[in-house]
């Protein structure tokens, strides 16, 4: 069964639009990994679970994406996804092009 | 919130994600920059008679060194402004000098000595606020993959207690107001 929340009762979300610098070949899986190591790192467990991060878009070939966070934690997310500096050795640079409330006015710029 | 920035980076490398670059001698960019580090401040008349930059940032030590560059008529921007006091602070709001939050120096810290950093900024953030010190918030990028765009430096201001609106200053009216005072722009 699908799980509901009234919609009054559900958390505001942000989407941010970032794209991937570096020569890496990543996958969804590594870049979870990394996000989320990162996330822990610079916020702890608690705030990192408070920032309700998901990757919900990943383009493997354009290195571009989109990560779903709440209102809130929108500056933490950019902040400890510029802390990433390296993945498997490889130096990498995510640059976050635009945040915004939903995923159609992100892809229509 | 805006989707575009008119951003001015004080230190870092020329991008498309700004109008102007400011950089170290020697860097790609728009005007020159140079950086006094703590121990070269007794030569600091040679090294700008020399480099004949546009900017010069003195690098903060302790409080009687951040006292030494906050008082120096040749310096116009106190980078890593830390330890700071209420006295300094009301002092580089007379000598009208600005503090400079470098995004750069912490991402490369690590652990313990990063938490210090951010703490030490966050105390700074709230001193030159109270006082009307002027903050500008750079990238310090010396190549591509150290490159922030301008919404990842005001998600650094946010962070570091910065409100966002004051954030959004520090990158784009602060710079630009104060490389309009030199004559720059």
């Amino acid at each position: 069964m699908k799980y509901k929340m009234p919609k009054s009762m559900r958390d505001k979300r942000r989407y941010i639009k970032f794209s991937l610098d570096g020569d890496i070949d990543l996958s969804e899986e590594d870049l979870r990994r990394a996000l989320w190591d990162s996330a822990l790192k610079f916020l702890g467990v608690k705030g990192a679970s408070g920032t309700h991060l998901w990757i919900s878009l990943w383009d493997r070939e354009e290195k571009t994406g989109i990560v779903r966070c709440s209102i809130g934690s929108v500056d933490d997310i950019i902040v400890s996804m510029k802390m990433i500096t390296e993945i498997h050795g490889e130096r990498v640079n995510f640059l976050v092009s635009d945040v915004s409330g939903t995923i159609k006015s992100l892809e229509s710029q | 919130m805006l989707r575009k920035y008119s951003a001015i980076d004080l230190r870092g490398i020329r991008n498309d994600h700004y109008d102007h670059v400011v950089g170290l001698v020697g860097d790609d960019c728009d005007f020159t920059a140079v950086m006094i580090m703590p121990d070269h401040l007794r030569g600091i008349k040679d090294i700008i008679s020399n480099k004949r930059p546009d900017v010069v940032f003195a690098q903060g030590k302790d409080l009687s060194t951040n006292r030494k560059i906050i008082e120096s008529s040749e310096v116009d921007i106190l980078s890593r402004p830390y330890p700071i006091d209420d006295t300094l602070a009301k002092m580089a709001q007379r000598n009208d000098k600005c503090f400079e939050i470098c995004a750069r120096d912490i991402i490369r810290l690590k652990g313990y000595i990063k938490a210090r950093a951010m703490q030490s900024l966050a105390k700074t953030i709230e001193l030159a606020v109270k006082r009307d010190v002027r903050i500008v918030i750079t990238s310090g990028a010396r190549d591509r993959l150290e490159v922030l765009t301008p919404r990842e430096l005001v998600a650094f201001g946010v962070v570091l207690g910065f409100e966002y609106t004051r954030a959004k200053g520090a990158i784009s009216n602060v710079p630009r107001a104060f490389l309009s005072e030199r004559g720059l722009l």
